[in-house]
């Protein structure tokens, strides 16, 4: 085939091969690191470039004999600011990365832990950790919203199955958004219910839900980012699999891949890391929908390319919706309600358009 | 391609699950080098019994031996170098170019971690060529139509290069010309290079003309099974579908094509 003949085939708005390939990845992890030091200026004191640098600087080298000003400087660049925007980026990253997997695995492209049900599952585990006083324990809360998460996602796509198999690919769009409203509707409901049995305690609930990342230490930073880390390693394991699942389960069967042990291990993976994202942060929806929409549109459906473009652009995204809710907007908004805000709209408008085109 | 591994055999296969048809204690072999046909009426259990010789569902009894292995034991990504198959469905949802799709199907013969080689390559090619979807290669699957999509995932069956092919009405959207083209291709293959092909036919005029074997379901278990001349009579043809039909024995060709008479249930 002739170079000629392929680009009359090509669509004009097509973007650019340059984005496709690996300059696109090179692109988002230049913008990643300039919208960490970016945020990482602005706030109540602003700095510049020159004095964040010299701030992290001095946060790796250590503190001594500073003057007092660059002392103020690391203390709020190293100490206040940095978990801050690390925590916020490894969620958008791992909220990001679960969507994706859930999307590719799910054959439906309006599939993420927000809309699957999966934050509300997770938020109502770690609410019932709370509630019973289990909250003191670092490891309770985690835990606990990885199980309401695991749970919530099995009922959900069970429920949303034509033959109510356990797991299945290709579940029609309607059904599973439909299954998930009704469950997470279920879980609200739970969690008002629990609120009201808290009586006192309430204040520490609500508080969580809220979902912020006002207090995010390094220990948040460093959970966080280990587990969006390790789920990425293996989803880029997996990721040719992926691709091949992104045709249907028995499409896949049929070339090599052992679909029910690969599925599971891939939606277990990616309900952890959506379940740690919530057990720090709250719920953050739409991320995990949106993202891997717009990367999907630049860089194609390989989950090779999709799968560290999705990380560094959700990580992009929330760090600076979290910049902007922390040093732009006079109050702080919750994080939630900022992605719910924007996302929502958007939200529609796929899911008008998978409707009238059929899917990506 | 590794040809011990081109003879199918199923002993005492029996499938009750799913709402497709009911399978009751079906031996059959498969042989390397010829081309059979599963024929039936509609619900029977041939889509069943395809998927279970593709080792892609389990039977609720008996074994399916490939090259004298129980497929049951063998892992899917052995299976997968042995046996390919087109599916009924051809649906892709996301936006692979065609060529993306075709290299799939090379996915079982590619190490993890490991890239496509040149023989992968043409392999990938040859498929695409046979398929007749080179002018499509850089098209994203979800755009073409329906026909273009079951002739890429026909490509990509072809890519993988397997001994044993399996077709579930894997031209039941193209047009004349490409349903001829692709089961020339195919036979040509089966006989050329001793691999084993078995396709399930709503045309039983398509089975006559490029089958060597014809095995009739009716009611979940084998009606009849043979060569074309021993099978395809107005009596079989009765006794499974409830039609009425003559034979005539084509000589430019030399294959037994049926004629059909209106009317046909309750007949």
């Amino acid at each position: 085939m002739t170079t000629a003949a392929t680009e009359q085939i090509k669509k004009p708005d097509a973007p650019a091969p340059f984005l496709k390939g690996v300059g696109g990845q090179f692109l988002l992890g230049g913008l990643l690191l300039g919208a960490v030091a970016f945020s990482a200026r602005m706030g109540f004191v602003h700095f510049s470039l020159g004095e964040v640098l010299r701030a992290l600087m001095h946060g790796f080298l250590g503190s001594q004999g500073l003057s007092e000003a660059a002392e103020i400087a690391r203390v709020l660049v190293w100490e206040v600011r940095l978990p801050r925007i690390l925590t916020s980026a490894a969620a958008g990253a791992g909220l990001a990365l679960a969507g994706a997997v859930y999307q590719n695995i799910l054959l439906n492209p309006l599939a993420d832990p927000y809309t699957l049900g999966v934050s509300s599952g997770a938020a109502f585990g770690a609410a019932v950790a709370l509630l019973f006083g289990m909250g003191t324990a670092v490891v309770s809360v985690p835990l606990f919203a990885f199980m309401g998460a695991l749970l919530t996602l099995f009922t959900v796509i069970a429920m949303a199955s034509p033959s109510g198999r356990f797991l299945r690919c290709g579940i029609d769009s309607s059904n599973l958004i439909l299954s998930g409203i009704m469950v997470s509707a279920i879980l609200s409901a739970g969690l008002s219910f629990m609120k009201y049995l808290a009586d006192e305690e309430v204040s520490v609930i609500i508080f969580w839900l809220m979902g912020s990342f006002a207090a995010a230490t390094w220990r948040d930073a460093a959970i966080l980012g280990g587990v969006t880390a390790v789920g990425f390693l293996i989803f880029l394991f997996y990721a040719r699999d992926l691709n091949l699942l992104s045709l249907g389960e028995k499409g896949a069967r049929s070339l090599g891949v052992d679909t029910s042990k690969t599925v599971l291990l891939l939606l277990v993976t990616a309900s952890l890391l959506a379940a740690s994202c919530v057990a720090v942060s709250g719920i953050i929806g739409f991320i995990g929908l949106l993202v891997p929409h717009m990367v999907r549109f630049v860089v194609g459906p390989d989950a090779r390319k999709l799968l560290p473009a999705s990380l560094m652009a959700g990580a992009i995204l929330l760090l600076v919706a979290d910049t902007v809710t922390r040093a732009v907007l006079p109050y702080e908004v919750p994080i939630g309600v900022l992605t719910a805000l924007i996302g929502g709209p958007v939200f529609c408008v796929i899911f008008r358009k998978s409707h009238m085109g059929g899917g990506t | 391609m590794d040809t011990t591994a081109s003879t199918l055999e199923i002993k005492g296969i029996t499938s009750r699950r799913g709402t497709r048809g009911v399978l009751q204690d079906i031996d059959a072999r498969f042989e390397a080098g010829l081309f059979y046909a599963i024929l039936g009426p509609n619900g029977v259990g041939k889509s069943t019994l395809v998927e279970i010789l593709a080792g892609q569902r389990k039977p609720d009894a008996g074994t399916v031996l490939l090259g004298g292995t129980p497929v049951a034991r063998l892992s899917p990504r052995r299976v997968a170098q042995s046996v390919a198959m087109v599916a009924q469905s051809h649906e892709v949802r996301f936006a692979f170019s065609v060529r993306e799709v075709v290299m799939m199907g090379r996915h079982p013969h590619i190490s993890r971690f490991g890239s496509p080689s040149e023989a992968d390559h043409q392999l990938v090619e040859a498929a695409m060529t046979a398929a007749d979807i080179h002018h499509l290669a850089d098209r994203p699957v979800t755009q073409v139509s329906g026909g273009e999509r079951q002739r890429t995932l026909f490509a990509r069956a072809l890519a993988q290069d397997t001994p044993v092919l399996i077709l579930d009405e894997a031209t039941s959207n193209l047009d004349m010309r490409h349903t001829l083209h692709l089961l020339s291709v195919v036979k040509k293959r089966a006989a050329r290079e001793r691999r084993c092909v078995v396709g399930v036919f709503q045309d039983i005029n398509m089975a006559a003309l490029f089958c060597d074997r014809l095995l009739f379901l009716k009611e979940g278990r084998v009606a009849a099974f043979g060569t074309v001349a021993e099978t395809l009579t107005p009596e079989t043809l009765g006794q499974v579908f409830g039609v009425n039909t003559r034979m005539i024995d084509d000589d430019t060709s030399g294959c037994r094509q049926v004629l059909f008479t209106p009317g046909g249930l309750h007949a």
